[in-house]
């Protein structure tokens, strides 16, 4: 798999400079919410931040380059503590705070599916290659460190890996199509999160995000 | 030349094959040398020894294949009183390398002993899980062999956290048990911050 990724990554690149079409190079910005398909026990939720730069005036297969940063909502948890002091409670219940902040950057090209009569256009992203970073910071309310042991903690974790995603996009907005509805899934790093069980697992971010189109270089 | 380039070949595959071996240890970032208090079974036990971290040693296996950690004994002690004495040992060095794969050493020993009924079993066993038992009936003795034969003992708190056991093929065959322990030997030993977290074969138990 990984020997295939580069060979993948070089073959949309060249497919993608080979179309040309009369079309101008932007980026965009949008925001919405992101919620997690890859965890049962947790629900992890996020306010996405996506940037994308689309070097390419093209309008078909253009290669595009895309940033996004989740902010993640605080999810809360439990944990159990226990203590040998036999004049503290010999077990009490934490609560167990988790923010995974999620950082991916990943190349990509867009496919044109469809254009309406108003000049609204649909588009498929498909972004086989981006790095991503994951930093799950870990906090237990009130927790007395000195006297208490917390049975299978969870820990901080900063990782990394190699994901995909793939995404649907509505540009509208007039003529311009400066507006954008975009439907963005990418997969978990490939990386594990190590040998120490966790309660949490990678998040595979859904987001639904609402933006804006940046055009310059116009072509004709 | 053949010859050469084989042993050569076979030198770099065992110093490749000794680097993998890893130990079951989880850094806890509040108490440095201690590993995370556990109950997966991972066979290890930390505790600070007048607040130097200890751990129960690795074996990294032949070739780094098959590493593992020292595993405890638990046993039951008969004697001659109207209670006999449950026995949890393990070998204990100074957790100075937490990186791993030293061999055994001369070791020293560390046992937790409970005052339990003659007729004790493995049900009694597992009654024991969430229990808190405290330094008036509890003992703590450790053994030494480095330089000459020493034995020391004094009391000990112990908390047995979790104790799980393996009944999927109809009979119990791995009990998996985890907890805290501090101990006090005459007031200048100071054993704090114990835990362990182990996994036993049934077969091995003499109860």
């Amino acid at each position: 798999m990984k020997i295939k990724t580069p060979f993948l990554f070089i073959s949309i690149i060249f497919i993608s400079f080979s179309f040309a079409t009369h079309a101008q190079s932007s980026f965009s910005l949008s925001t919405g919410i992101s919620s997690d398909l890859n965890n049962v026990h947790h629900s992890f939720y996020h306010i996405p931040f996506s940037l994308q730069w689309k070097p390419s005036p093209r309008k078909r297969a253009a290669f595009f380059v895309e940033f996004d940063y989740d902010f993640p909502f605080t999810t809360k948890s439990t944990g159990q503590a226990y203590t040998l002091n036999p004049s503290l409670p010999k077990e009490v219940t934490l609560q167990e705070t988790i923010r995974p902040y999620i950082f991916s950057v990943s190349i990509g090209f867009r496919i044109h599916l469809y254009t309406n009569k108003r000049n609204n256009s649909f588009y498929l992203n498909l972004l086989p290659f981006g790095i991503s970073t994951q930093n799950f910071k870990i906090n237990y309310k009130n927790f007395d460190k000195e006297n208490y042991e917390i049975l299978n903690p969870d820990i901080n974790m900063n990782r990394g890996g190699i994901v995909s995603s793939i995404a649907a996009v509505y540009n509208f907005h007039k003529t311009k199509q400066d507006m954008k509805l975009m439907l963005h899934v990418q997969s978990p790093p490939l990386e594990g999160t190590g040998k120490y069980p966790l309660s949490f697992r990678f998040v595979a971010p859904l987001q639904l995000t609402f933006g804006y189109n940046f055009y310059y270089n116009k072509r004709k | 030349m053949k010859t050469i380039f084989f042993k050569i070949i076979a030198c770099a595959l065992a110093l490749y094959l000794s680097s993998c071996a890893k130990r079951n240890f989880f850094p806890d970032p509040d108490d440095p040398g201690l590993s995370l208090l556990t109950s997966h079974g991972f066979n290890i036990a930390t505790a600070y020894i007048n607040k130097v971290p200890y751990i129960n040693p690795f074996d990294p296996g032949t070739l780094g294949i098959g590493g593992v950690n020292s595993a405890p004994s638990l046993e039951l002690i008969g004697t001659g009183n109207s209670f006999d004495t449950l026995c949890l040992s393990w070998q204990f060095e100074i957790n100075d390398n937490t990186s791993n794969n030293q061999p055994y050493p001369t070791i020293s020993t560390i046992s937790l002993l409970m005052p339990v009924p003659k007729s004790f079993t493995k049900t009694d066993f597992f009654a024991l899980n969430g229990q808190r038992f405290s330094s008036n009936t509890n003992a703590v003795v450790l053994r030494s062999y480095h330089n000459y034969f020493d034995t020391l003992s004094g009391t000990s708190n112990i908390y047995f956290v979790s104790i799980k056991y393996d009944n999927t093929s109809g009979s119990i065959t791995n009990l998996a048990f985890s907890g805290l322990f501090d101990a006090n030997i005459g007031d200048s030993i100071l054993i704090t911050k114990g835990r362990f977290d182990f996994v036993i074969d049934t077969a091995t138990l003499n109860f």
